[in-house]
């Protein structure tokens, strides 16, 4: 059994496995390839100049990257939208700037239904000359633009706060004319038709009657397969598992007997001591991170005042919102490598000399890069950076961390996966490239690596361009890697406690790579229906995306259901299993990944829905129940199998991992079934009846019913953070407290070995 | 206007029989999960009522040889297991392959006990949202509606707790429960012999 130098463990797995996942990934990342090859090349095209018909110079290309800069510097995209895509509270300034602009020059033409079709053709004739990079606006709309820096200059210099911005935001002028310039821009290419088509370069989005956007038949037709496409993708894979289930090698085994150790008799590493910090970091970063989202929530039930206090002034409604996302980031990554940290010794068997220091090191970096990096875009937001800063500014939505914490950031999960080697290499070494090790430490790897790839979103390139590599991190990340991650990460764990096999573990990861792969690599278009991408983006988009849909009903319903404890342990009861509360926070995972993102992320993933919805509450509705549902609960459960660890086992609180649970989750159903979900039923139907533009204004955002179902989350909101966060925070300081039982190291090699979790034990009785 | 109803009155009240679809939809998700479950640990073997006694894919049978409140221990006999080809495919054990029925097993069990309280989660949410719309309209032909919702809300929260009663967490405990805490260990021993 015992592998020599030189000779690898066999892979414990069909090699058609392997094979068929390397071609899955292959196939998706050969499509990315070509769809990146497009976006830079079919993509709309920025003019060099923009010109009015009697040859005066309204803007430039340059004008409008620096105007996206100044959108960007200013947390604007944490407010409102531009082509849809940022926050809810603020409009979609291509929306706002297209309804001014077109309202503009139908009342400059005298109004009437001619003057209405004259506006529709003007707006939809496409003046640009691809040979001098020249676009030619009509006098209509050279003059609307003229009369909209007029219109952002009072509005961004406006001294209230009753719009949730702080007072004052934007004064330079220079500052305010290209931020019009980009906006001006981005409506261009929302009214504008593509050459050869009879739709605009964002695919007729958004809707808006008075140039003429309506959906177009792409967005139609391919709304309609994606449908098809799910619907016989989840026949096709219940199918398969019905009549090839069996041999998926999980099916009726018995499983074996096994003695859990209790958490007093396993001594830790000192690496897997230090994550109790890490834990305790997690535990107040959640903390800050909900109480911002507290705030932030507040400004939509009422916009004017904080309970008698101006609080936009410190904490405009985008830095909350900011802040809210980027520590949702910061929390969840940080306990994945915590996790990382603490399983990787249990896999290796012992821990090299040094892991410990090398943990605090990771821990004090990722500290200063989330603290550097939160007040770095606090200082942005309040207009002490200037915009495109290297140090000071990024801020697209979710990338918000100026580019130098993000390379600190990519950097510190670099050392991560550094630490994750050093511990490895000898199982590695061993081991086939196809089995349980090698599949943690690659998944692993991605999630630096996907990471880097936002880099390649730069503030001052054309908008499709930035959007397309900032979705690589966004989707890519969550609807893939972390995905692959996550079950290997838990595959693992199981495997350790000896409740599932390490052949079914595999497997479980390669049916995993190759489902979520199949759908959710190209599926990462779905983000970019209407960003200036040619078609194909929607039409792939919308076909793989759906498929992503077949896995999260799949997986859910098999929900872990291989993990078994032995027969023998619901009988008999000498060693309790430890880990209740970590499994059923994983149940939990389970849940939500089919209701958050199967369910609410379908719900608006047909071209034909995102037209109408996109940047609506049924996104935040999405957005919530995947990202804590799925996420979150994670890293909770994450937390919890360490800490049981790090905890003496009579000091281990129970009750509170139990409130925590139920908290977390009743809170989270609350919020989402209460006001996400109604909310954003109800403003989805604005948005087709009335229109988008209308949908996304403050008067309807801040009406009466509105209202009312934003006060209506308030319990759930107070169960989550009372009884739901406190509670971890509870637990992760008692892990601090205590920091497990440390394991001494072999003097000579400076290894310390790693502990076992549990011991496999025959059958008591003998015949 | 939606008939003799306020549109107002209509949503309301239709989301909140929605909420209550959507609450006796992770009902049937729980007991879906837990059969799923019940598959995967007997999958390959079928259940002889009337013997009480499971047949492996190799067609040989396994005897009940133990029980407690929640659950039957089955096994096979240790010679028959241990000269099978298909041994290592189906147990670890040198001594006979065994099933254990439970209801539902841990996590199952409790994972049921999850969806079915989420699932009153959302009864209590239509509850609050009827009383609401009823509180903010109570005009005539409305409050019929909300009398419906409610009387609605009413009947599958009874039906969804007693659900919820019905799935016990089952964790299984440190501690035996105190009258089977003798009888447990020695009885497997005892039965197989007798068999
Ligand atoms: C665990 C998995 C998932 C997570 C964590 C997640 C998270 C998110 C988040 C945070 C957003 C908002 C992005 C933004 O504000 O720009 C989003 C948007 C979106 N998600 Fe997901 N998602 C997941 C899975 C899915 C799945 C499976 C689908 C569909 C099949 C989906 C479809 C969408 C769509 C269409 C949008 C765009 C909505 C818009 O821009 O308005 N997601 N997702
Ligand atoms: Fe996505």
């Amino acid at each position: 059994m015992v592998p020599g130098a030189g000779t690898r463990r066999e892979v414990l797995v069909s090699r058609h496995w392997i094979q068929a996942a390397a071609l899955v990934a292959v196939f998706g990342f050969f499509v990315m390839g070509v769809l990146a090859f497009r976006t830079y090349t079919a993509g709309a095209p920025v003019p060099r100049l923009v010109v009015s018909e009697s040859g005066q110079e309204l803007y430039t290309g340059r004008d409008v990257a620096d105007g996206q800069k100044v959108f960007l510097a200013n947390g604007l995209m944490q407010y409102g939208s531009v082509l849809g895509h940022g926050g809810y509270l603020g409009p979609d300034y291509t929306a706002d700037y297209l309804r001014r602009a077109a309202t503009a020059a139908l009342r400059a033409r005298g109004g009437g239904d001619r003057a209405g079709e004259q506006v529709r053709q003007e707006f939809r004739a496409n003046r640009y000359d691809p040979r001098s990079g020249v676009l030619t606006y009509t006098r209509a709309q050279a003059d609307a633009f003229t009369a909209l820096v007029g219109h952002y200059r009072d509005y961004f210099a406006d001294p209230r706060t009753d719009k949730g911005l702080r007072p004052h935001a934007i004064t330079d002028p220079r500052q305010v004319r290209q931020l019009t310039a980009f906006l001006s821009w981005t409506a261009w290419i929302a009214s504008a038709e593509r050459p050869g088509a009879v739709y605009s370069y964002t695919n007729n989005w958004p809707a808006e009657p008075l140039v003429g956007n309506a959906p177009t038949a792409d967005t139609v037709l391919w709304s309609v397969v994606s449908l098809v496409a799910l619907l016989v993708g989840i026949g096709a894979l219940f199918g398969a598992v019905g009549r090839w289930g069996g041999h998926l090698g999980w099916r009726g085994r018995q499983a074996e007997a096994i003695d859990f150790r209790s958490p007093d008799q396993v001594a830790l590493t000192p690496a897997q001591r230090v994550t109790a910090f890490f834990f305790l970091v997690v535990a107040l970063l959640f903390l800050a991170q909900v109480l911002l989202g507290g705030a932030t929530e507040h400004y939509r039930a009422d916009l004017t005042s904080f309970f008698g206090l101006n609080l936009a002034e410190l904490l405009p409604f985008n830095l909350a919102r900011t802040w809210h996302l980027q520590l949702s980031l910061f929390w969840v990554v940080a306990a994945f490598l915590a996790a990382g940290v603490f399983l990787a010794p249990l896999m290796a068997g012992t821990e090299p000399r040094g892991q410990g220091r090398l943990a605090w090191t990771l821990l004090a970096a990722l500290a200063v890069v989330a603290f550097g990096s939160l007040v770095a875009e606090g200082l942005s937001i309040h207009g002490f950076v200037r915009p495109g800063n290297f140090w000071g500014s990024q801020q697209f939505e979710w990338l918000d961390l100026p580019r130098v914490w993000q390379i600190l950031l990519a950097a510190g999960m670099a050392l991560w996966a550094v630490m994750m080697w050093r511990v490895l290499r000898p199982t590695l070494a061993r081991d086939s490239r196809g089995n349980l090790p090698w599949m943690f430490f690659l998944s692993g790897l991605a999630i630096p690596g996907v990471y880097a790839v936002g880099l390649l979103a730069r503030p001052g390139d054309t908008f499709a361009v930035t959007d397309f590599w900032r979705f690589w991190v966004v989707h890519l990340w969550v609807e893939d890697f972390l995905e692959l991650f996550t079950t290997a990460m838990v595959a693992y764990m199981f495997v350790q406690l000896g409740v599932v096999r390490e052949r079914v573990a595999l497997v479980v990861i390669y049916l995993d790579i190759i489902l979520y792969s199949a759908g959710g690599v190209i599926g990462t278009m779905h983000h970019l229906y209407f960003s200036g991408t040619p078609v194909e983006h929607l039409a792939l988009g919308a076909f793989f995306s759906a498929m992503e849909v077949v896995p999260l009903t799949f997986l859910t319903v098999e929900a872990w259901s291989f993990v078994q404890l032995g027969a023998r342990q619901h009988m008999e009861s000498r060693t309790p299993f430890p880990h209740r509360w970590a499994v059923m926070f994983l149940v939990a995972v389970g849940f939500w990944n089919f209701l958050g993102a199967g369910v609410f992320g379908f719900l608006i993933n047909l071209p034909i829905v995102s037209y109408y919805e996109i940047g609506t509450g049924l996104t935040a509705n999405h957005a919530h129940a995947s990202m804590m549902g799925v996420y979150g609960m994670l890293a909770v459960a994450l937390g919890l199998f360490a800490l049981r660890y790090l905890i003496p086992a009579d000091r281990w609180p129970e009750k509170w991992a139990r409130v925590s649970f139920w908290s977390l989750n009743i809170g989270l159903a609350w919020m989402c079934f209460a006001t996400l979900l109604p909310l954003g039923l109800l403003q989805l139907y604005e948005s087709v009846a009335s229109g988008y533009f209308e949908a996304r204004s403050l008067g309807y955002l801040t009406g009466r019913t509105n209202t009312l179902l934003e006060w209506l989350r308030l319990p759930g909101d107070a169960l989550f953070i009372v009884g739901g966060v406190l509670p971890f925070c509870w637990i992760a300081w008692l892990g601090v407290r205590h920091r497990g039982r440390r394991a001494a190291a072999d003097p000579a090699t400076g290894l310390t070995p790693a502990p076992r979790l549990s011991d496999i034990r025959e059958p008591v009785d003998t015949a | 206007m939606t008939g003799p109803f306020t549109t107002e009155a209509v949503l309301a009240y239709g989301y909140a029989a929605g909420l209550l679809v959507a609450a006796a939809g992770l009902d049937r998700l729980a007991r879906h999960v837990a059969r799923r479950s019940e598959r995967h640990r007997t999958g390959g073997f079928t259940y002889r009522p009337e013997h009480d006694a499971w047949v492996c894919p190799a067609d040989q049978l396994l005897w009940p040889v133990g029980q407690d409140r929640h659950h039957r221990l089955y096994r096979a006999r240790p010679s028959v297991c241990n000269a099978c080809p298909r041994k290592p495919d189906c147990t670890p054990s040198r001594h006979g392959r065994e099933i254990v029925r439970a209801l539902r097993p841990w996590p199952h069990s409790e994972a049921g006990r999850f969806h079915r309280g989420l699932a009153l989660v959302l009864v209590v949410l239509a509850a609050t949202l009827t009383l609401i719309e009823a509180v903010r309209h109570p005009a005539w032909p409305d409050l019929a509606l909300a009398a419906a919702a409610l009387a609605a809300t009413a009947v599958t929260g009874w039906w969804l707790t007693g659900h919820l009663r019905a799935t016990p967490a089952g964790f299984p405990g440190p501690f035996p429960e105190p009258e089977e805490k003798s009888a447990n260990r020695d009885r497997y021993t005892t039965v197989w012999r007798s068999e």
